[in-house]
């Protein structure tokens, strides 16, 4: 059975007198100690549907469709508080605006063992000691009396993966939690959390723009695109829209003359019209594009697709 | 022609060494990466080329111009900006929130050259169409335009003067991957139409193989290794410019751990 399955997501914020549907019939199943790759531009709706699944909606908004976690839909209230505290943590992209920066790291690793666990202090700096070890942060005790702007961001995103630990979720949301740190730290971080994953069967969502990231660490990858799943990539890719970001990336081995690029920009569920929501900027469209909104047929949301495999 | 020499650069802050022995040339039309992580000193060398930073120690030249440290007047800091203009990282922090786009860049006309009001807006939509931006961006303020047409604005901004050197510190980094690849082709068209050298600072890799001819690899305020990018990436000589490459993803790439610290 799986951990986490949304059906049919969907979610608008409230613009002036209408509403803006930023993420729309969104499926997506993730199962125990799996790891899924949701990737997608700005705009796309990825974060939003990570944030949904542990109630972080914008004001005022509105959600359709289901999101069903270990069996049960997710939530309200005191319930929905116990699921964040206990069973699905998320990581962000920015640690530092995520951390309290006039309280301790020790401060920040204990709070929640010593008052949802009713621990010891004692035994939970001891604790916090041990996670930091396993982050790869050795001298835990001095670290533990520092404050968040004696840390470097890769240390602070290795802090936030402890506090992470500190809860042993059984899912993670990890929104692009290696953006903000250098190419080395991303490397560890992602280690790290693969690492733990696997040892205790956390399964986790990570969130990106980076292709090539989430196919190295990810068991399956999802690709969105004006708030709409366009891919679940198996194999090679097959939307126009994924095949273009990957050769429109430049690479390691070669530098081109000039790069095949996507024309136009990134466009957000609301501003898409009719038909394909990447039509406008795909080679491959035809006047049946603009029409309807392609179905998601065998993986992949594009009338084209069998075609171009 | 060397447009850019530096030498022996050096910044302290207190009792901590930015950027300690640094040097290196920019040829005309030349496009020179610096490569490096985050603390590497590598935007503390970009500020410097500028003006925005007073070496500690070593010297700066721009166009065969010595920029030694010191009060300069007014017009010597216009004819310093012609030699040399920046791209930031975040266009929506470096532009003016409250002016429009093709106010921006008339500004910098009307500061640089005599030209009618008349003269000024042709050449500032001329510089917009360069830069792949419609006339009626001219109208919109930042927070109106896209990531990807701000930064669009910012190149613009930078061409008005027509510098001999174009220093771009992380000006592709914050944009989505589509939008990336139109910069950076936007780039390799300016360099091609216009005799201009590029002192390009980025972290990628991959992005610094595309744009440059030679690159240097900071660590710690120092060069680690330097020369021709191609030869740098395929072959390099020193253990911190493998362990960057290493730490690229790519197909088969599987994150690794260094030693607890």
């Amino acid at each position: 059975m799986s951990l986490l399955t949304l059906e049919g997501f969907g979610l608008a914020v409230p613009y002036g007198r209408g509403r803006r549907t930023l993420v729309e019939q969104v499926d997506l199943t993730i199962g125990r100690g799996e790891a899924v790759g949701l990737v997608g531009e700005s705009g796309s709706g990825k974060s939003m549907t990570a944030r949904a699944v542990i109630g972080l909606t914008p004001p005022g908004a509105r959600v359709t469709g289901r999101i069903v976690f270990d069996g049960a839909e997710v939530p309200s209230g005191r319930a929905l508080r116990r699921l964040r505290a206990e069973r699905i943590a998320m990581i962000f992209q920015d640690p530092r605006a995520h951390i309290n920066p006039v309280r301790s790291v020790g401060d920040f690793l204990t709070e929640a063992m010593i008052h949802n666990l009713g621990t010891p202090v004692r035994q939970a700096s001891a604790r916090a000691v041990r996670l930091l070890k396993e982050v790869g942060i050795g001298d835990g005790e001095r670290r533990l009396r520092q404050y968040p702007h004696e840390l470097s961001g890769g240390l602070l995103q290795r802090v936030m993966i402890a506090s992470v630990l500190a809860v042993e979720p059984d899912l993670v949301l990890a929104d692009e939690p290696t953006t903000a740190l250098d190419v080395t730290s991303q490397s560890e971080v992602m280690a790290i959390l693969d690492e733990l994953r696997r040892e205790r069967g956390m399964a986790m969502l990570l969130i990106t723009h980076d292709l090539e990231l989430a196919a190295a660490t990810c068991d399956r990858l999802a690709v969105m695109y004006a708030g709409r799943i366009v891919e679940d990539i198996d194999g090679e890719p097959r939307h126009p829209y994924t095949r273009g970001l990957m050769r429109s990336r430049p690479s390691l081995e070669e530098a081109v003359h000039r790069l095949p690029v996507i024309p136009g920009r990134p466009v957000a569920a609301f501003e898409a019209g009719e038909g394909c929501a990447f039509g406008p900027r795909c080679d491959l469209a035809e006047p049946r594009c603009r029409e309807t909104r392609p179905p998601f047929v065998r993986g992949v949301a594009c009338l084209r697709a069998e075609e171009t495999a | 022609m060397s447009v850019i020499e530096a030498e022996r650069l050096r910044k302290v802050y207190g009792d901590a060494t930015a950027v300690d022995e640094v040097s290196f040339t920019v040829a005309e039309g030349e496009s020179l990466a610096i490569v490096g992580e985050s603390g590497s000193g590598k935007t503390t060398v970009a500020r410097m080329l500028l003006g925005l930073e007073t070496p500690t120690a070593g010297t700066i030249s721009v166009c065969g111009r010595p920029r030694p440290p010191g009060r300069v007047s007014a017009g010597e800091r216009r004819r310093r900006a012609r030699e040399i203009q920046i791209v930031f990282q975040d266009p929506y922090s470096s532009l003016d929130r409250l002016q429009r786009a093709g106010d921006v860049i008339e500004t910098s006309l009307a500061l640089h050259f005599p030209l009618t009001p008349a003269e000024r807006r042709k050449k500032a939509l001329d510089l917009f169409e360069s830069v792949g931006l419609a006339e009626r961006h001219a109208a919109m303020l930042p927070r109106q335009l896209s990531g990807g047409q701000r930064q669009r604005v910012a190149i613009a901004r930078a061409l008005a003067v027509e510098p001999r050197v174009l220093v771009l510190d992380e000006a592709v980094a914050a944009l989505d991957v589509s939008i990336q690849a139109q910069i950076l082709n936007l780039l390799a068209d300016i360099r091609e139409q216009r005799s201009i050298s590029y002192v390009f600072i980025s972290h990628d890799l991959a992005v610094v193989n595309q744009i440059s001819d030679t690159a240097i690899v900071m660590r710690h305020g120092r060069v680690v290794e330097r020369g021709n990018t191609r030869d740098l990436l395929r072959e390099p000589q020193e253990d911190y410019t493998r362990a960057l490459l290493a730490a690229v993803p790519r197909p088969g790439w599987k994150p690794t751990r260094r030693n607890a610290q």
